[in-house]
């Protein structure tokens, strides 16, 4: 699954640690995402589209 | 000032967890290295007795969790990798003395017979769980 997760947390100024804070995840994880080795959990992409007030497709998008 | 997130609390319990794990596990074989298994055997039971105490406490009684979705999801896939590969060692290998055994080149020895009934144990109580959560699923 492809993201934008780094570019919306550096637009944001937010460390790994305060979004996994904020959505109550590890830094690990977040990195995990951030670099497509991870694809989150429904429950997590809802929480990391809550924080970012935008749709779950507005973050994440299919490979193909 | 930082504050400490849930999150992190509990990936330090869960460190600590596998810290008394292991040291009982140590504990054991240093214990039976040095005859003196007894000891080994007491330090063993207190220390994972109360790892596994930890680990309930945390998982059914407590807000703190111990670790995240990805580190479950890293443990189940271990879990996974762990049991598939020695189910296929088991398989081959437990075949291969079975055969040894019926042509008369190597009898089967006790310990090999309580490890074939471990596994067909294991395999079979795998394969009750697996048939309860797809009933349930």
């Amino acid at each position: 699954m492809k993201n934008d997760l780094r570019e919306r947390r550096e637009t944001d100024d937010l460390s790994q640690a305060d979004l996994a804070a904020a959505v109550g995840v590890t830094r690990q994880t977040i990195n995990a995402i951030e670099r497509e080795r991870y694809d989150p959990s429904l429950e997590l992409a809802f929480e990391l589209a809550r924080h970012f007030e935008c749709r779950i497709e507005d973050i994440f998008r299919p490979e193909s | 000032m930082t504050t400490t997130q849930p999150i992190q609390k509990g990936r330090r319990y869960r460190k600590l967890i596998f810290g008394l794990i292991g040291v009982g596990i140590v504990s054991l074989l240093v214990g039976m290295t040095v005859e003196q298994s007894l000891a080994g055997l007491v330090v063993y039971a207190v220390t994972v007795g109360g790892g596994v105490a930890l680990t309930l406490y945390f998982e059914h009684l407590s807000s703190i969790p111990m670790q995240d979705e990805r580190e479950r999801e890293l443990g189940e896939r271990a879990s996974s990798i762990t049991f598939q590969l020695f189910g296929y060692l088991g398989l081959f290998g437990f075949v291969a003395l079975l055969l040894l055994d019926a042509t008369g080149q190597r009898a089967l020895g006790s310990t090999a017979e309580t490890l074939l009934y471990a596994y067909a144990v294991i395999t079979l109580s795998w394969g009750g769980i697996y048939t309860v959560l797809r009933y349930r699923s």
